[in-house]
């Protein structure tokens, strides 16, 4: 096959899996903490352009993008949100994680657990547990869990580079660095940082990309039809 | 191409939402009714390229790899643990928790169930029962000559007869804490039952260990505002279409690679 139909064809992948990324962005419209994925488009190969070649395209990364969700009351005393930077901790069956979903509860041993049943850390990297007859719970800005004045545990906010692994969950790329002057609010929920006008007009966008490269794959099979069509009749 | 897939995660996760919203709303005026809330999470990611993993190209270390999502999924519906506003009733066997705290009722089939819904009766034997005729547990006895009876915030009952001038004490009303409450499992009719989610209940007087009190001939009304369950609906239905353009848009590019000849 000749180079423009590669490049096209290639476009086209990569306009397929961009179009993969900005489905999962809008069907992440309403989970808690979500962080939207750009989806940015590489050269194929060394990368070193060749004048007038037309270069094969890819799906070359999947940054995270970690804009601040708006804060939602929910009235929860056990809800919390990072305001600005940071992570809080949880510690999975396959190791430390790291979510901006702050919706915990109460496990029946009184520890502060996800949604998924896995306990929240502290700032020393242990589980959260608040007795039973704890009473009403306050959450300082600074992440220090008091109820009836007396303190109870400090809320670990850490920071660290993230890939995204499902369930709302960050795996740390690097070790997570306690975050010092994090903020955290209680009683309010972050909401996923997708923005619907941004993807609807990034999927329009890739939509009409995607139609012209169609149209150029049937231009060039109907050149190559007439070329061989002519060369044909003089032969 | 996986977008219609995933657009069709995204809408049955806002369909989801409809459904607890509308739930909701046909539940504004029931008794105690604690609203839920639907929870989504991410789904898992297809890796194309590990983040930190050495690109093929030239060796060196993507810093964020090629990760793409594969939609979402509901994690949970779960019950929003507000205290609902008061309503005076003027019945005296009304009870409203003000604070954490369940009722405990016996059912007909020996087990028991436990509720926030607070509108007692006097029973045809003079047990305390609920609406639906289940025993308070403990079962509390009003004797038929009794004129008036009192419930105190801390659980205790007592009724004044005729020709009497002191308040007799007729028994005494415990109320049940969970140590996590969103964790019961709703049986419907208001009553619910305790799971290994919410652990064992700690039954004991009303106003101690974090438990709420009570309050006679007052009512907790639904804890569901209309408002934000419009709100809710709303962000629901917008977030349905946001998926369903998705398809149309997965669709048609499907369709522009089949006009190709």
């Amino acid at each position: 096959m000749d180079s423009p139909q590669i490049a096209v064809l290639s476009q086209q992948q990569q306009l397929k899996r961009r179009m993969d990324v900005v489905a999962n962005n809008l069907a992440n419209l309403s989970t808690t903490g979500f962080k939207r994925h750009l989806a940015i488009a590489g050269v194929r190969g060394s990368g070193l352009a060749v004048v007038d070649q037309p270069q094969a395209t890819r799906l070359s990364a999947t940054p995270l993008d970690l804009r601040q969700g708006t804060l939602g009351s929910t009235g929860n005393a056990l809800d919390m949100a990072i305001e600005g930077e940071g992570y809080f901790q949880v510690e999975t069956a396959e190791g430390l994680r790291l979510t901006r979903n702050g919706r915990f509860s109460q496990n029946p041993e009184g520890t502060l657990v996800t949604s998924a049943g896995d306990p929240m850390l502290d700032v020393g990297g242990a589980p959260v547990e608040l007795p039973p007859d704890a009473g009403a719970i306050s959450v300082a800005p600074d992440g220090t869990l008091t109820a009836n004045g007396r303190i109870l545990a400090q809320i670990g906010v850490v920071n660290a580079a993230v890939a995204s692994e499902g369930d709302g969950l960050f795996r740390p790329l690097d070790e997570p660095e306690p975050l010092l002057g994090a903020q955290v609010r209680q009683g309010v929920l972050e909401a996923s940082n997708v923005s619907p006008v941004e993807e609807l007009a990034e999927m329009i966008e890739i939509q009409r990309a995607y139609e012209y490269a169609a149209r150029l794959t049937q231009a060039e099979h109907e050149r190559q039809q007439r070329a061989t069509q002519v060369m044909g009749r003089s032969a | 191409m996986q977008a219609l897939k995933i657009a069709a995660t995204g809408m049955l996760a806002q369909q989801q939402r409809v459904a607890v919203v509308s739930n909701n709303i046909a539940n504004m005026s029931t008794t105690a009714f604690a609203p839920r809330r639907a929870e989504f999470a991410d789904l898992f990611y297809e890796q194309l390229q590990r983040p930190g993993a050495a690109a093929a190209d030239n060796g060196s270390v993507q810093p964020t790899g090629v990760q793409v999502g594969l939609g979402v999924r509901t994690v949970s519906i779960a019950m929003d643990m507000k205290q609902g506003t008061l309503k005076q009733t003027e019945n005296e066997f009304d009870l409203a928790l003000q604070g954490r705290g369940w009722f405990e009722v016996q059912l007909p089939d020996g087990t028991s169930a436990f509720t926030r819904d607070g509108s007692f009766r006097k029973g045809p034997d003079g047990l305390i029962v609920t609406a639906e005729g289940y025993p308070l547990i403990p079962e509390i006895t009003v004797p038929d000559d009794a004129r008036q009876v009192t419930i105190t915030g801390e659980g205790l009952v007592s009724a004044t007869f005729a020709g009497a001038i002191e308040a007799q004490e007729i028994g005494r009303i415990s109320v049940a804490s969970f140590v996590n409450e969103k964790g019961l499992e709703a049986l419907g009719g208001n009553r619910f039952a305790p799971t290994e989610a919410s652990g064992d209940p700690l039954i004991g007087d009303p106003g101690r260990e974090g438990r709420g009190l009570l309050r006679q001939g007052w009512l907790e009304q639904s804890g569901v505002d209309v408002v934000s369950e419009l709100t809710e609906l709303i962000e629901a239905q917008r977030g349905y279409e946001m998926n369903a353009k998705v398809m149309t848009a997965a669709d048609q590019m499907l369709a522009a690679t089949g006009q190709v000849r």
